[in-house]
């Protein structure tokens, strides 16, 4: 039997293990609110992932603590999205349902709107994921500790096995490799 | 950009640079066409690279859910199959039971309206014995034949088996192992029952044999695990003319087929 600390600790890393888990032990509750107001299958299936993906990349945010447990997070994230849906669809919400909303987003916990941020630069930043996918795959793996796990220097070059005057070195490269495919 | 412009950037956007120089770089991004572009540019990577990363995140998410939602469909169409399974193998077994009590019905049917009371026999035995003591056919007769038969007329089962159980005249014990065989079955017990009238004796009389025989089938025909057996003395019957059972028998063949 698996603790949910393993699992924390999986679902930071982008461990399929821990997401297996998290699929058999929390869907069927997290979405149980989803399918009681007139989601079907497939909404569930879609909005669980998102709110699976904002688990993963909060875990990932160091400043970021789980206090309650992995399903009533997610519940509490799958009903906020659901919600936010209803709205945006024109659906009439409850009193009620809106002020958890508006509760919501006071508490910080409008994980939504990240989404909607990056659609400002939605074309750009597919460009540059696409041009990012032309690189090496030793550059991929080193800006993506550097620009998505966000690790200092000293642990890049402890993965990476380089000396810490050769991460600067090999940021600047894969970096300029990357504006020359852009044009930038 | 150079390397050194890059390792600005990226501390500013790290928050490492002291006081001094953030003030600096600051008023550079406020007032320097370079430096805006610089730092637009290094945003805009950093976003891409941090959406790749997503992306790498979302497809593995997206696996584990196409693999648990073909793991539930597995599951639903297992549990589908089991019933389905359940189902059939109900229906099969209500079929099998009906079955089996519409044939149990036929026989108890059969056996209402086929079987001879072996009251007859009974009557004459007592009579047979009775008499016995009398007149120029002077034997003696067991006192616990007379009462044991008595004792099945009246009904009285266990004091008939306990009696004829004590019968121990050699001639008279063909006739105490029918009668006991007709307690004990009328008793419910038919294991003992089928012991004794299987068991008859070599030198019995044909007509107890006979009789023996006769009971013995419709003993057999009560289960349908034994039924074939009643079937095949039925058979065995119906072709023997010295029984007196012969013609009823062959009536009740041909009502069977």
């Amino acid at each position: 039997m698996q603790k949910e600390s393993d699992i924390i600790v999986g679902l930071k890393n982008g461990e399929r293990f821990a997401l297996d888990w998290v699929y058999r032990h929390c869907f069927a509750k997290a979405t149980s609110y989803l399918r009681q107001h007139r989601g079907n299958a497939q909404d569930a299936e879609d909005f669980f992932q998102e709110a699976l993906f904002v688990l993963v990349k909060k875990l990932r945010d160091p400043e970021f603590e789980l206090t309650a447990s992995c399903s009533t997070f997610l519940y509490i994230v799958v009903r906020n999205l659901w919600l936010y849906h209803q709205r945006k669809a024109g659906r009439v919400i409850s009193t009620q349902e809106d002020q958890f909303l508006y509760l919501a987003e006071s508490a910080g916990m409008a994980f939504w709107q990240l989404g909607e941020e990056k659609a400002e630069q939605a074309e750009q930043i597919e460009q540059v994921k696409s041009a990012f996918s032309g690189l090496s795959s030793e550059c991929r793996q080193f800006l993506l500790l550097n620009y998505f796990e966000y690790k200092d220097d000293a642990e890049i070059a402890n993965t990476m096995n380089y000396s810490l005057e050769f991460v600067k070195v090999k940021r600047f490269r894969c970096l300029k490799k990357l504006k020359e495919i852009l044009g930038l | 950009m150079t390397e050194q412009e890059l390792d600005i950037l990226h501390a500013y956007s790290r928050q490492t640079l002291s006081e001094s120089e953030r003030s600096e770089l600051e008023g550079k991004l406020k007032t320097d066409p370079h430096w805006q572009k610089l730092w637009s540019d290094f945003q805009l990577l950093s976003k891409g690279i941090e959406a790749s990363g997503n992306a790498q995140i979302r497809q593995l998410i997206q696996a584990a859910g196409t693999d648990y939602q073909l793991k539930q469909q597995q599951k639903k169409r297992r549990l589908w199959r089991n019933l389905g399974i359940a189902a059939g193998l109900g229906l099969v077994l209500l079929i099998a039971i009906l079955w089996l009590q519409q044939q149990q019905q036929k026989f108890q049917n059969l056996e209402r309206s086929q079987h001879q009371n072996p009251q007859a026999l009974l009557n004459q035995q007592l009579d047979d014995l009775e008499t016995r003591g009398f007149g120029n056919r002077v034997e003696h007769v067991s006192p616990a034949l007379l009462k044991g038969l008595q004792a099945i007329e009246q009904q009285n089962l266990s004091l008939a088996i306990q009696q004829l159980t004590q019968v121990k005249t050699k001639s008279q014990q063909p006739i105490a192992q029918f009668f006991l065989g007709l307690a004990y079955a009328q008793s419910g017990d038919r294991i003992k029952a089928i012991q004794y009238w299987q068991n008859m004796p070599k030198d019995s009389p044909e007509a107890l044999k006979k009789a023996a025989r006769y009971e013995l089938s419709w003993l057999y025909a009560q289960h349908i695990w034994t039924r074939q057996r009643a079937k095949a003395i039925w058979a065995e019957i119906a072709r023997d003319p010295r029984d007196p059972h012969q013609k009823d028998m062959q009536k009740l063949l041909e009502q069977l087929r």
